[in-house]
């Protein structure tokens, strides 16, 4: 990461207005007399090489921008569509309150309207659809790139800020870059955070904001700039700039404001104070209308505990209160956590068994998965918590004894929820490290139903861990084989224990709750994992892919078909046939053909994101460290897509002749008959 | 005496021919058909009658003796979704659901001919309950075709038949761990 410090300012022919972070001097002969070269590595992530000239002044030979190899956080932007302005637009935006009022008859007669115009612009623009067939698939590689979406939902805005605020706006199609900008050129900043304020919409077009620490004041500056176009975003309220004093988090709102249609975000500052960003009224209206329901709580890696708390409303303030605290135990500290998206959609609530029974998911979207660290001299132990974050209450508990990071500095503990799954990777060192100090507590801990459904080499180890514990208090030694290497566990919640079964209730609140029930299941990866991530899509049909970045600088996908926690072991019976379901292997064999990053290396990757595209079976994965790399995946093919080879032309033909030999051999059958009937 | 003796059984006499002739005071009717008296008149049709009554309950049992047959022919056919299946198992059901609309149709040649409104409705009447157990059994072949189409698994009676009707639970709560600026 680029740190800042105190910065040089140089003026430098064109570059006169970026500051120095880093210089390096050489000299070279030129012509026979000494040169001076530097290169110089500006605040912005600009590299640049910079050559005394005739009249020692110092010009740029060449500078490429490279601020893309510290890129914070990334936002995935959707392009409005190209008919913007249509009357169905306008309609679909209108309030709900709006056209309750009007009488049925009218609402009609204004639909029917809105479908005539729709159908004219349909017929003139129907000869350009057909073009792109009959020329062949063209790859274009105009200058410019159309801001609009394209049918299948492949062009969208990916928005990369990078540490030093420097922020870029790449199309994902070719990866041109739209627009850059640096935010932090009046100021040293260090972004941490991009936010998508708002989504497009018909009228309001796409809004992001970029908070980022100011080491001059130790403010949060919040910079709002239009996602198309890479102008600031000014609203009468709201200026483009706006400084939050003290913040710490900031915590999505559910709800809108009325007026601007952006994101309101609280703001909770250290003492637990919390403001509203934007701070208009709509927005203040907008929290207060959520605030019975609105519950929020810190975690953070490194910090030993997890609070919750609920906001007070006094009047004008907003207080959190502390509602439920997990401390955790001794030497043992937060290493990852993950909750789910809550806006990824969810296509079926069961899972359908071979014996046409369901078992129910457990869908909560306040669940949030935490994975610990507890590491001594000796030994090295990974726990997994599933606790609710509105009651505090853990609904599962799991050692990993031997677990840990593979190496000070190596962090190898990720954790990702997906659906109703939870993924845990973690770094195994053998029993070697796996030293368990036997207390009642633990053994508590692990549920029945851990116990039975958990297997694999976990359960070995557990098991002959627990039978080699004496008394407790002891410390003893693990006798499971000496394995070494990444493991990968999930872990899928359902409802209820039995299938068929299911907590009848139209809401799910979490003060009224059963305890969920979990299927466990360990596989062997086989190589380094730097980064964990998974593909979404429009509906959730498609079956999902975790991707792992690996430390050969490669993107491998795994589809959650093997990760899966209900494979069998040995022989599948006709049921586990039904459900697809291959037998259970420890080991996730390496596939070269599922190398996301096929020949390219992709070095350093440390996030991986993704988004839907307009396309059920394709989702856009994006990988970024080092590197940044963008890929199409469709775990299950392409099944909504004509495979490339699809023979119109010999589709069409068929049907012409088969047209015209019917109304040939109707002609003929016709005279026929009346030829008959005059013998 | 002859004809009395067989007027018991299933046989019936020619057309036109009389107990009058074939009596023994032949002398007081020769050569001219004489009517059959009152008594001998409902004796002959009580035993039409019966006769119709024993005809229309075989026929009323009729579909049951097709049961093992068609069970058969559907034990054969396998249970995977096969268009010879599919087939014998639609043919069944439409030919169970035509032979009951056309019950009457079935039973018209057990109707008892008679210019007498009341003999008529009270012959008629006795086919009243044979014609229940006609339409029983072609609904017992009809059940025989539902029990197939469930061996097939073509019947929605599993909880992942009606999965996909469920809707999602909306949530009481919201939480959430926001993200860190500082």
């Amino acid at each position: 990461m680029l740190q800042r410090s105190i910065s040089h300012c140089l003026s430098v022919s064109h570059l006169s207005y970026f500051c120095l972070f880093q210089i390096h001097l050489d000299t070279v002969l030129k012509d026979g007399v000494p040169t001076m070269r530097i290169l110089a590595v500006f605040e912005d992530g600009t590299v640049s090489l910079l050559q005394q000239g005739k009249s020692s002044q110092l010009n740029a030979k060449w500078s490429r921008d490279e601020s893309l190899a510290h890129i914070v956080d990334a936002a995935f932007v959707d392009l409005p569509d190209e008919n913007m302005f249509s009357l169905e637009n306008d309609e679909l935006g209108e309030p709900l309150k709006d056209s309750k009022q009007r009488d049925p008859v009218s609402r009609l007669l204004k639909r029917w309207g809105s479908h005539a115009v729709q159908l004219q612009e349909y017929l003139t623009t129907l000869p350009t659809r057909f073009l792109p067939v009959l020329k062949g698939s063209s790859s274009t590689s105009n200058d410019t790139v159309p801001l609009f979406a394209d049918r299948l939902g492949f062009r969208k805005l990916l928005v990369v800020v990078t540490s030093t605020g420097k922020i870029h706006a790449l199309e994902t199609e070719f990866g041109k870059s739209i627009w850059t900008r640096w935010v932090g050129s009046s100021y040293s900043y260090s972004a941490n955070d991009l936010e998508v304020l708002r989504a497009g919409a018909v009228k309001f077009p796409p809004v992001v904001g970029i908070f980022g620490t100011s080491s001059i004041s130790g403010d949060v500056i919040v910079h709002r700039i239009n996602a198309i176009t890479g102008a600031d975003f000014v609203t009468e309220q709201v200026p483009a700039v706006t400084s939050l004093a003290d913040a710490d988090q900031i915590i999505l709102v559910p709800g809108k404001e009325e007026k601007d249609h952006t994101n309101v975000y609280a703001v909770v500052d250290s003492e637990n104070k919390i403001t509203v960003y934007p701070n208009t009224n709509e927005a203040v209206d907008a929290f207060v209308a959520a605030l019975p329901t609105f519950y929020y709580y810190r975690v953070k890696k490194g910090d030993p505990h997890v609070k919750g708390y609920i906001v007070d409303n006094q009047g004008k303030n907003f207080v959190g209160k502390p509602v439920w605290s997990i401390d955790l135990p001794e030497h043992e500290v937060v290493a990852d956590f993950a909750t789910k998206d809550r806006t990824e959609p969810v296509s079926s609530l069961g899972r359908v068994l071979g014996n046409r029974s369901v078992l129910y998911k457990y869908l909560n979207p306040n669940f949030l998965a935490l994975a610990t660290l507890r590491e001594t001299k000796s030994s090295s132990n990974v726990y997994l918590y599933l606790i609710d974050t509105v009651t505090g209450s853990i609904y599962h508990h799991s050692a990993y004894v031997g677990a840990g990071h593979a190496a000070p500095g190596l962090d190898s503990i990720f954790i990702l929820q997906v659906d109703n799954s939870i993924i845990l990777s973690y770094y195994n060192h053998g029993p070697e490290r796996a030293e368990i100090l036997v207390e009642p507590e633990t053994r508590v801990g692990l549920d029945m139903e851990d116990v039975k459904a958990g297997e694999g080499a976990n359960k070995r180890r557990k098991k002959s861990s627990k039978k080699a514990a004496g008394a407790s208090g002891n410390v003893v030694k693990n006798t499971a084989p000496n394995v070494k290497g990444y493991e990968i566990t999930v872990l899928e919640a359902y409802e209820m224990p039995k299938a068929d079964a299911r907590v009848e209730s139209d809401t799910y609140t979490s003060f009224n709750v059963k305890k969920p029930s979990f299927l466990q299941q360990t596989y062997v990866f086989p190589h380094q994992i730097t980064a964990i991530g998974a593909t979404r899509t429009g509906a959730g049909i498609t079956s999902r892919e975790i991707l792992f970045g690996l430390s050969s600088q490669q993107l491998y996908g795994v589809n959650l078909r093997i990760l899966d926690p209900r494979r069998p072991y040995g022989a599948p019976t006709a049921e586990d046939k039904e459900e697809m379901l291959f037998p259970y292997r420890a080991v996730v064999d390496f596939n070269p053909k599922e190398l996301a990053s096929h020949v390219l290396e992709v070095a350093g990757i440390k996030t991986i994101v993704s988004t839907a595209s307009t396309l059920e079976s394709t989702s856009i994965v994006v990988a970024y460290g080092l590197d940044l790399f963008l890929t199409r995946r469709a775990p299950s093919k392409t099944f909504d897509l004509l495979s490339e080879d699809f023979g119109y032309f010999s589709l069409i033909m068929t049907l012409v002749c088969l047209v015209v030999g019917i109304q040939v051999a109707k002609y003929y059958a016709e005279r026929k008959r009346v030829y008959d009937q005059w013998k | 005496m002859t004809s009395r003796a067989f007027a018991n059984t299933e046989q019936l006499d020619p057309k036109g021919f009389s107990f009058a002739l074939a009596s023994s005071d032949g002398s007081k009717s020769r050569g001219k058909e004489k009517e059959p008296t009152e008594e001998e008149q409902a004796a002959i049709d009580a035993n039409m009658a019966n006769l119709k009554l024993k005809k229309s309950w075989e026929t009323a049992l009729g579909p049951l003796k097709q049961v093992p047959m068609q069970a058969f022919m559907l034990y054969m056919s396998g249970n995977s979704v096969q268009i010879y299946s599919i087939m014998v198992t639609v043919m069944l059901f439409m030919n169970s659901g035509n032979a009951i609309l056309a019950t009457n149709q079935a039973f018209t040649r057990f109707e008892t001919v008679s210019t007498d409104k009341k003999k008529k409705a009270a012959g008629n009447g006795n086919l009243i309950l044979p014609k229940i157990v006609f339409v029983l059994a072609q609904c017992v072949l009809m059940g025989l075709g539902v029990y197939k189409c469930s061996a097939m698994g073509l019947l929605p009676t599993t909880h992942s038949d009606w999965l996909s009707f469920l809707e999602a639970k909306s949530v009481a709560e919201y939480s959430s761990h926001g993200t860190w600026v500082q």
